[in-house]
């Protein structure tokens, strides 16, 4: 008999097109998106030349030897770019200087003002305009340094000296050690597969509501059957766990092999946290059906809201909601399913041993089996006395 | 009238499934507003940036580093082993990690370069900012060693310092007011929930009658099909409305004060104008989707996918070129942009406020040619059961 059961209900799941679409399409699409939105922060793009506009007036000529190393990287409006140069610079009075800034058509000014200063105006705050800042603080600093170099040589500039002020030595490296830096990217993913689990609460979901009679009609004709309510029970739930699974691991396979994300190379441990989250998501949906005794859809849309905002807890939409948490209320890290998801691969992703890992798969384990017994007691106190 | 009424009872009866939507949205908005930073702009740079540092050298060097860095960045203590490393960088209780090599003084000295190692949470801005100060400063200091042969470290060390604090003077055209982002963020936010409630809730009254048999017996009532259709789109209109309104109270519930000025005149009405693209796309939805679960799904997909193509939860400047052409198709990304203006503005004049009334009018023509599409596509239904 259970096997009867269990194979109906799956065919009822096969069959029910629509759900499985849902259920499979949302988190496909969902990551595809990611894949294209976050692609164009992986791409390295092109260094782009940064205008500038110089005002050449009377100051102009005090600070002779910053504008011969500004020349030495730039070249003129309208000129063929050299190798290393990085702006473009058109030499103009102060009124057009500030107009070319107002209309945007240069990204800042440089100018010397009476006290033979070198200052820069600027319009607004962006990449170009912190290069620019940066470009002038360093040669300025260099100027310095050569002075200083100077009076203490008597005058005279080494000759190595002079050559390697011209270089521009790298002195941090990233660490060879240790296996991954935490990635920016590759956590969203996790949290869509995070969600996939989590929407097997919607199967949970049916499950109890064709096991509810005061819910459906199936119901109805299940609980006239000699066959007792828990056997129903497991069977069916089997079958809504072995769908989920099988959406699940598609949705999977999909984020690793079609959208190439890395998840790390612990196969096993990777296919038991993906067994584990689902089969929580479907006893957490079985769970909020069993407990509310509310209409099909106010059920639906709070499972589907619960686990948007679990998501949401999670990073989904803004990672660092991750972090602010963990900083003011840790322990809702520790319970949301959708962090314990995320997290689990992520540690299986990032870190060699396996401690940190135990902790969520244990913690996501005894969420399944608590939410399961929860809902079987709650199934077994509704019991239909012959009317 | 009647008509008007059957809607407002339809709406009422499922006012429980749209107000846990809009529930969880809002909750999220809320959150997310509470603990959102405009560091995800660009070119932004986070001067508190936990950074953690791990002298394995203990030279005046080492030490002289670190004091340079200690009024730049945060400095924290992490536990120095491996694994601390991993926790510390996964747990973001730092977001860069700087270890000094054993030996670092002596190859410094002898002219060799020995790297400094690094390992950041993810290449962010803020991370680049930290590299690049220990680059100047160390180029600097061997600068100095270069020119003045015979200078001993302390006083190299002294001269660097002080030469590295040579920066420009930075003049802005106006006011860069530092606004803070908050309300605008939060209005950026909206439009994942102003789509997401909207679009779920509009399409159950379009479902309903477009349900066969009620369908069939309106028809032949004694109402106009003009005057049906006209008074099923006031209803929405009305739904639309009211869901719209909740969502302002919220806002205004967080930022009141903030709202009661030509800025936050914009923000209400570039928000109405979506709500009514909006309420297009859940209209156009609805007329291929017939179930509850369906559109529960295509709003879900919608809301979130367009979100995070078109902006909302990432900024679109740092998704890349790219992603902003595919992006300028979705009409949220024309709200988003309008978001962006309207922040950005510094006073009131119809000049300045061309833009945000072309990308308000496009968000209208989109909800035009969707309507239009979906009466088209309706029509063509009814004609094909028809015939």
């Amino acid at each position: 008999m259970f096997r009867h059961i269990f194979l109906y209900r799956m065919r009822y799941y096969l069959r029910t097109k629509a759900f499985i679409f849902w259920l499979l399409l949302f988190p496909i699409i969902l990551s595809s998106l990611f894949k294209v939105a976050f692609s164009g922060i992986l791409s390295e793009e092109g260094f782009e030349l940064i205008d500038v506009a110089v005002v050449q007036d009377e100051n102009y000529d005090s600070q002779e030897k910053f504008f011969e190393v500004l020349d030495n990287m730039s070249v003129k409006l309208g000129e063929e770019v050299k190798e290393d140069t990085m702006f473009v610079i058109q030499h103009v009075d102060e009124k057009t200087a500030i107009s070319l800034l107002e209309k945007k058509k240069v990204s800042g000014v440089i100018y010397v003002d009476s006290d033979s200063e070198i200052k820069i105006k600027l319009k607004e705050n962006g990449i170009p305009q912190t290069i620019l800042k940066e470009f002038v603080d360093i040669t300025k600093q260099k100027i310095d340094l050569a002075t200083d170099v100077a009076i203490e040589n008597n005058g005279e500039l080494p000759v190595d000296f002079v050559e390697r002020l011209s270089v521009s030595k790298e002195f941090m490296q990233d660490s060879l050690k240790g296996r991954k830096n935490p990635d920016a990217i590759i956590p969203f993913f996790y949290t869509a597969l995070a969600m996939t689990c989590l929407y097997g609460m919607m199967v949970g979901l049916y499950e109890i509501i064709d096991l509810q009679p005061n819910m459906s009609d199936f119901a109805i004709r299940i609980s006239l059957t000699p066959i007792s309510k828990m056997k129903v029970f497991f069977a069916s739930f089997l079958a809504g766990c072995t769908t989920q699974l099988v959406i699940v691991f598609i949705v999977l396979s999909y984020i690793m092999f079609v959208l190439n994300i890395d998840f790390g190379d612990r196969y096993l441990l990777i296919i038991l946290t993906t067994i584990v989250g689902s089969i929580m998501g479907v006893t957490l949906g079985a769970l909020l059906s069993a407990l509310f005794k509310v209409s099909e859809r106010i059920k639906m849309g709070i499972s589907i809201g619960f686990t948007m905002f679990c998501c949401f807890l999670a990073g989904m939409m803004d990672s660092s909601m991750k972090y602010n948490i963990m900083q003011t209320a840790p322990i809702i890290n520790k319970i949301n399913p959708a962090n314990l998801i995320t997290d689990s691969y992520y540690k299986l992703y990032y870190y060699e041993g396996i401690s940190h890992y135990i902790n969520n798969i244990t913690s996501m384990i005894f969420i399944t089996i608590v939410a399961f017994f929860a809902t079987l007691a709650l199934l077994r106190r509704q019991k239909y006395d012959s009317i | 009238m009647t008509v008007f009424k059957a809607c407002i009872k339809i709406c009422s009866r499922n006012l429980g499934d749209i107000l846990i939507m809009l529930g969880v949205f809002i909750g999220m908005s809320l959150l997310f507003s509470s603990y959102s930073s405009d560091n995800s702009k660009e070119g932004y740079v986070n001067a508190n940036i936990k950074v953690a540092y791990i002298d394995n050298d203990n030279s005046i060097l080492s030490k002289g580093i670190k004091t340079y860095l200690k009024d730049k960045v945060q400095l924290k203590d992490i536990v120095e082993t491996d694994e601390g490393i991993q926790d510390a960088l996964f747990y973001r209780i730092v977001e860069y990690i700087i270890i000094i090599p054993e030996g670092f003084l002596d190859s410094f000295i002898k002219g060799e370069i020995k790297e400094i190692e690094k390992r950041e949470v993810a290449e962010s801005f803020s991370g680049i900012y930290v590299s690049n100060i220990i680059n100047n400063f160390m180029n600097s200091l061997d600068l100095y060693k270069t020119g003045i042969k015979n200078d001993d470290m302390e006083s190299l060390l002294k001269k660097a310092m002080e030469n590295v604090e040579i920066k420009s003077e930075v003049e802005f055209l106006q006011e860069v007011k530092k606004e803070k982002a908050d309300l605008k963020q939060q209005f950026i936010f909206a439009a994942y929930t102003i789509m997401g409630s909207i679009i779920a809730s509009v399409g159950t009254l379009a479902a309903i009658f477009n349900n066969k048999e009620i369908k069939r017996r309106n028809k032949i009532s004694a109402i106009r099909p003009t005057s049906l259709n006209l008074i099923l789109v006031l209803a929405n209109l009305c739904l639309t409305i009211f869901i719209w309104s909740i969502i302002m109270m919220f806002v205004y519930l967080m930022h009141g004060k903030e709202m009661l000025n030509y800025k936050g005149g914009f923000y209400v009405l570039n928000s109405l104008v979506f709500s009514i693209d909006a309420l297009s796309i859940g209209f156009f939805a609805s007329t291929f989707v017939s179930s509850a679960n369906g559109r529960s799904a295509i709003a879900n997909t919608v809301a979130l996918g367009s979100s995070f193509l078109t902006g909302v939860f990432v900024p679109i400047s740092i998704l890349g070129e790219n992603v902003r052409n595919v992006a300028r198709f979705l009409p949220s990304y024309w709200y988003v942009d309008a978001c962006e203006k309207i922040h950005s503005l510094t006073s009131f004049s119809l000049n300045n406020s061309k833009e945000i009334f072309i990308n308000m009018g496009i968000q209208i023509l989109f909800a035009l040619a969707l309507v239009s599409v979906g009466l088209v596509i309706a029509r063509q239904k009814s004609l094909a059961s028809n015939s």
